[in-house]
């Protein structure tokens, strides 16, 4: 059963899953932010594009980047 | 078996210079006398935190690469907690293509600090020719206004070797100079954050940096520019693969996905 009003939306593939990094350095943060939201939220999949294998990779990065004060657990 | 870690500390912006080098020396004789080698420190400097921490709104990020035991971790811990003015730190087990690839920047760094320790050196040897010269100098007015030349040459050649190093090092320079009694005024105590130090424990910070640890430390802090570098030219052209506006409002969307 197809729906009929499904939005077409061109998948968005993460430039991470493009290149296929092999790791994700915690202490690259631009690389990071580009990953969070404007409240600092780590984006979910479906919107930054990435594999799962890249996905945990950023959120695990992002954690520890958290942790180490290079990036915010919260944007207010 | 010996694992390969990277240990980020994050010191109190409080710290004087001579201070921040009595913690990282005494951070260093940890990691070695529980077994650990270490291959390298790298001083970022004074960095703005993202939050604060302790109420401290900077901090001075050091970074440390050594191999060693599991132990040498929880020897590590423990030392830090304890200490007051070191209000972080991280400690990341590398491995894999990660562990290659900080292995491989470490490698290429390794020239520039022979090159600076030579550097390093010639300016000693230069210094004490000059020391020398000033002694055996007879005392007569004419010599000493000759010595004084002498000196303001030597002097330059001294300014030469060390200086060129230096220049490719602009991060070292920046925290020097900052007065540590500039600390941020202290905003509201952001709610809940830091599970860190509550310790209590006065330690006297017996340990003392040895000369040497303060000019070994010079080399590795070049380091900063260039992990950014890299990184940077990574992650060009992703602008358009993340948009954060929609993430909140979009968990209807979710069915929409095609498999």
């Amino acid at each position: 059963m197809s729906r009929p009003f499904m939005r077409s939306r061109r998948k968005k593939i993460s430039k991470l899953t493009r290149s296929g990094a092999e790791y994700v350095d915690y202490k690259d943060v631009e690389l990071l932010k580009q990953y969070i939201d404007t409240r600092g939220k780590i984006l979910p999949r479906r919107i930054s594009g990435n594999s799962a294998r890249h996905q945990r990779m950023i959120s695990k990065a992002i954690k520890r980047a958290r942790f180490a004060a290079l990036l915010p657990y919260v944007i207010e | 078996m010996s694992q390969f870690y990277e240990i980020m500390t994050i010191i109190s912006p409080n710290e004087s210079e001579e201070g921040v080098e009595a913690i990282i020396g005494g951070l260093r004789q940890q990691l070695t006398s529980s077994g650990g080698e270490i291959l390298a420190v790298d001083i970022w400097g004074k960095r703005r935190l993202a939050y604060p921490i302790n109420k401290f709104e900077e901090g001075i990020y050091v970074l440390f690469h050594a191999e060693g035991p599991s132990n040498m971790v929880t020897d590590f811990r423990r030392h830090t907690r304890i200490r007051e003015s070191i209000l972080r730190e991280l400690i990341v087990k590398l491995d894999g293509a990660f562990e290659t690839a900080v292995r491989a920047k470490l490698e290429e760094q390794e020239p520039e600090d022979i090159a600076t320790v030579e550097a390093q050196l010639e300016a000693a040897e230069q210094r004490a020719v000059e020391k020398l010269a000033q002694v055996t100098a007879p005392v007569t007015e004419a010599t000493i206004a000759a010595a004084a030349a002498v000196e303001v040459v030597a002097a330059a050649e001294l300014d030469a070797p060390v200086e060129t190093p230096a220049e490719e090092a602009p991060a070292e320079e920046a925290p020097a100079e900052e007065d540590p009694a500039e600390e941020a005024p202290a905003e509201e105590p952001s709610s809940e954050e830091t599970p860190a130090q509550e310790v209590v424990a006065e330690e006297t910070s017996s340990e003392e940096a040895p000369a040497e640890e303060a000019a070994a430390q010079q080399a590795p802090s070049e380091q900063p520019p260039a992990v950014e570098e890299e990184t940077s030219t990574a992650s060009v052209e992703t602008e358009e693969a993340v948009k954060p506006s929609d993430s909140e409002d979009d968990a209807g969307d979710t069915g929409d996905e095609e498999e």
